[in-house]
């Protein structure tokens, strides 16, 4: 089978799950405490049985359930995710503003807990049994077990307030610093793009400590699965093979145990997106950053549904998507996934 | 362990994979990251470490009222408010003057159960839509698939912050809403158990005996598939835990002056100069998500019946609690 066929058949395959996201969203929508409409309308029009009833036909909610999905359905095609209580802006507009401030975030998360990860478990499994060995062990067992939102303030309490290393909790920036102009929406990128020095060192210091406690549940994974498949690797007769046949050990590494390693470990990292999205609930949270984690959590507590619903929409989509990227990457990198069953 | 993708050895790939006949690659990955968990530590050391942890933590959880030094919330000195750990605060005192101390021990008794009951509500719920699916198959088993396909696109937290928000922040609307995020995962799991037991040969021996398929369920297939149920929900137990108190972090779980952990630390975010008010909490869940790990880890070894010889029993609940609390196992490996 080819990538492109394997690649078509899998994102099909999404379709469904999409559709059954948008079923969720909108029973969660109908289970909203309180009458959306008494909301719309505040005491006085909801008392008022003919408004009511006309903003009834007006937004459709009239209409059977199945029809009134189909509406659902036709203005989310067209961008429409409600208004927000809170921010009084549309919750589509406010994604879109809040969400590479989240992408950013996650994005420096994988980054430094894949290359540190990496690392760590490659040592570990060169090392197998001696002491890095254990240290990693004891560094991945930590990371699975530890609350990111606890982390993340312990980390605040040794780098900021002990060290001074860090800024506080306080966003992406301080506040003297003028935001870079929007190219991307990550300040550390647009920093560069318009040469803005001051802006770009202000806004990496503030990342470095969200993105690591983001990512120390992923640098955990990470190690610990980089060390499991490369111990499986340096056991696999193809590397006997290529010892015998007298290659030197770089080229081993890096054509035999290399690439053979790292595709289950790409894999587990893709399957973890959902968790990184949700640990970047809480750790947005901690440090006041300003993405979609902390809109979510904002709105719950302004009971504002329609953002919440926006967000768990987002999230579940973002979900689905990638593990449809992640499942094609795997299958070209991977020749038996594609050619097998 | 065997991590090698195009030939998952059969001895181990029963009890690692949660779905190893769904489509995807990534599915089939997540069995991995399982089987990774396992080969990265020694187990027994760290089983009854987790074990007398977990103990510990059950017997604070239900006897802390009788012997805590000050009462969790009542107690309170607003005149000795925010005091560092001394001889009569262990643990320091909050920002009312409570004792964290007698707080973060009451926190268990919330913390526990709230576990407890999420996962035996996920577990059962989701094993007998499972064992349904993987049984009746068809149209039926395609529709429960792809239900649990949408509800696993959303991570725990974020679907049970939407849910907890419509219902009102309390510990039952937690309970509910992780245990609906929660089934699907166990769903799956116990409908690949049934879809790979059923085609052993006992089964089928069962099946051409005369057994009624409830009998063979409940004796051929149930007692195989259980194992990896238990020792998922151990783990998950740690799972429940790190979820509740992060919705409680955020001020949508189990809110204050309720002694629960999350919320102690949230409690405790704008005063981060008072450490004792964020590190003692954070403790007590990450010593409790570390004990269920080692004990679910443990457990994987313990009750796979394909470590335990030919002549598997299947796990009779007398034998799985042997086997539990005294640690015999791998007496002799099943040829391939």
């Amino acid at each position: 089978m080819g990538i492109l066929i394997f690649a078509l058949r899998r994102f099909l395959l999404a379709i469904p799950t999409l559709l059954g996201l948008l079923i969720v969203t909108f029973i969660l929508a109908n289970f909203m405490p309180g009458d959306p409409l008494a909301r719309l309308l505040g005491d006085v029009g909801g008392s008022n049985p003919e408004t009511v009833a006309a903003y009834r036909a007006q937004w459709g909610l009239d209409r059977p359930l199945w029809e009134q999905f189909f509406i659902y359905v036709g203005n989310l095609l067209q961008g429409d995710l409600g208004q927000s209580t809170f921010t009084r802006r549309g919750v589509m507009e406010d994604l879109l503003s809040f969400l590479p401030a989240t992408v950013e975030l996650g994005v420096a998360a994988i980054l430094f807990a894949g290359i540190i990860g990496l690392a760590l478990g490659s040592l570990a499994a060169l090392f197998h049994n001696k002491w890095p060995d254990f240290l990693v062990r004891a560094i991945a067992l930590l990371a699975s077990g530890v609350p990111v939102f606890w982390l993340g303030l312990i980390a605040l309490q040794v780098f900021y307030l002990q060290l001074g290393w860090s800024p506080g909790p306080e966003g992406r920036l301080s506040s003297r610093v003028n935001p870079p102009p929007r190219i991307t929406g990550a300040y550390t990128v647009d920093s560069i793009l318009s040469a803005d020095s001051v802006a770009f060192w202000d806004s990496l210091a503030h990342i470095v400590l969200p993105a690591a406690v983001l990512g120390a549940f992923f640098l955990g994974l990470v190690s610990r699965m980089m060390r499991a498949s490369m111990l499986d690797v340096l056991k696999a007769p193809y590397l006997m093979t290529a010892r015998s046949k007298g290659l030197n050990t770089r080229t081993i590494a890096q054509f035999h145990v290399l690439p053979n390693a790292l595709i289950p470990t790409i894999t587990v990292v893709g399957l973890a997106i959902g968790g990184l999205l949700a640990g970047a609930v809480l750790t947005e949270t901690v440090f006041s950053w300003p993405g979609i984690g902390r809109y979510a959590v904002d709105a719950a507590k302004a009971l504002d549904y329609q953002a919440i619903l926006g967000v768990t929409l987002l999230i579940g989509f973002v979900y689905v998507i990638t593990n449809a990227i992640i499942d094609v990457v795997y299958a070209a990198l991977d020749p038996r996934i594609r050619l097998g069953s | 362990m065997g991590v090698t993708m195009q030939s998952p050895d059969p001895k181990t790939i029963r009890l690692m994979t949660v779905d190893q006949n769904s489509s995807t690659p990534a599915s089939r990955a997540r069995g991995l990251l399982v089987a990774a968990r396992t080969s990265a530590r020694s187990l027994d050391f760290g089983y009854y470490i987790g074990l007398l942890i977990i103990v510990a933590w059950a017997v604070i959880a239900t006897t802390a009222y009788l012997w805590v030094p000050f009462h969790p919330t009542e107690y309170q000195d607003v005149a000795n408010r925010l005091a560092a750990p001394s001889a009569t605060n262990i643990f320091g005192t909050d920002e009312l003057g409570r004792d964290v101390f007698s707080r973060v021990m009451a926190g268990a008794q919330l913390s526990l159960p709230i576990a407890l009951l999420t996962v035996a509500i996920a577990g059962v719920v989701g094993s007998v839509i499972g064992a349904i699916s993987g049984f009746v198959g068809g149209m039926v088993d395609e529709l429960i698939m792809r239900v649990c396909d949408v509800i696993l696109s959303f991570p725990a937290i974020v679907l049970a912050l939407a849910i907890v928000a419509a219902l009102g922040p309390n510990w039952f609307n937690v309970v509910a809403s992780i245990s609906l995020v929660m089934w699907p995962e166990y769903c799956r799991l116990m409908r690949s158990q049934v879809l790979s037991i059923r085609t052993n040969l006992h089964v089928t021996a069962a099946i051409s005996v005369g057994c009624s398929p409830t009998r063979v369920f409940s004796k051929h297939v149930l007692p195989y598939g259980l194992p990896a149920i238990m020792v998922k929900a151990t783990v998950d137990l740690g799972m429940v835990i790190l979820i509740t108190a992060g919705l409680s972090f955020i001020g949508v779980g189990v809110t204050p002056p309720t002694p629960e952990w999350g919320a102690m630390v949230s409690a405790a975010q704008t005063r981060i100069d008072s450490w004792w008010l964020v590190v003692f909490p954070g403790l007590a869940i990450l010593s409790t998500v570390l004990a269920f790990n080692f004990v679910g880890d443990g457990l994987r070894d313990k009750l796979d019946p394909q470590l335990r010889g030919g002549n598997a029993k299947g796990a009779s609940a007398k034998s799985m609690l042997q086997r539990i609390f005294l640690g015999q196992r791998k007496t002799k490996e099943t040829p391939a």
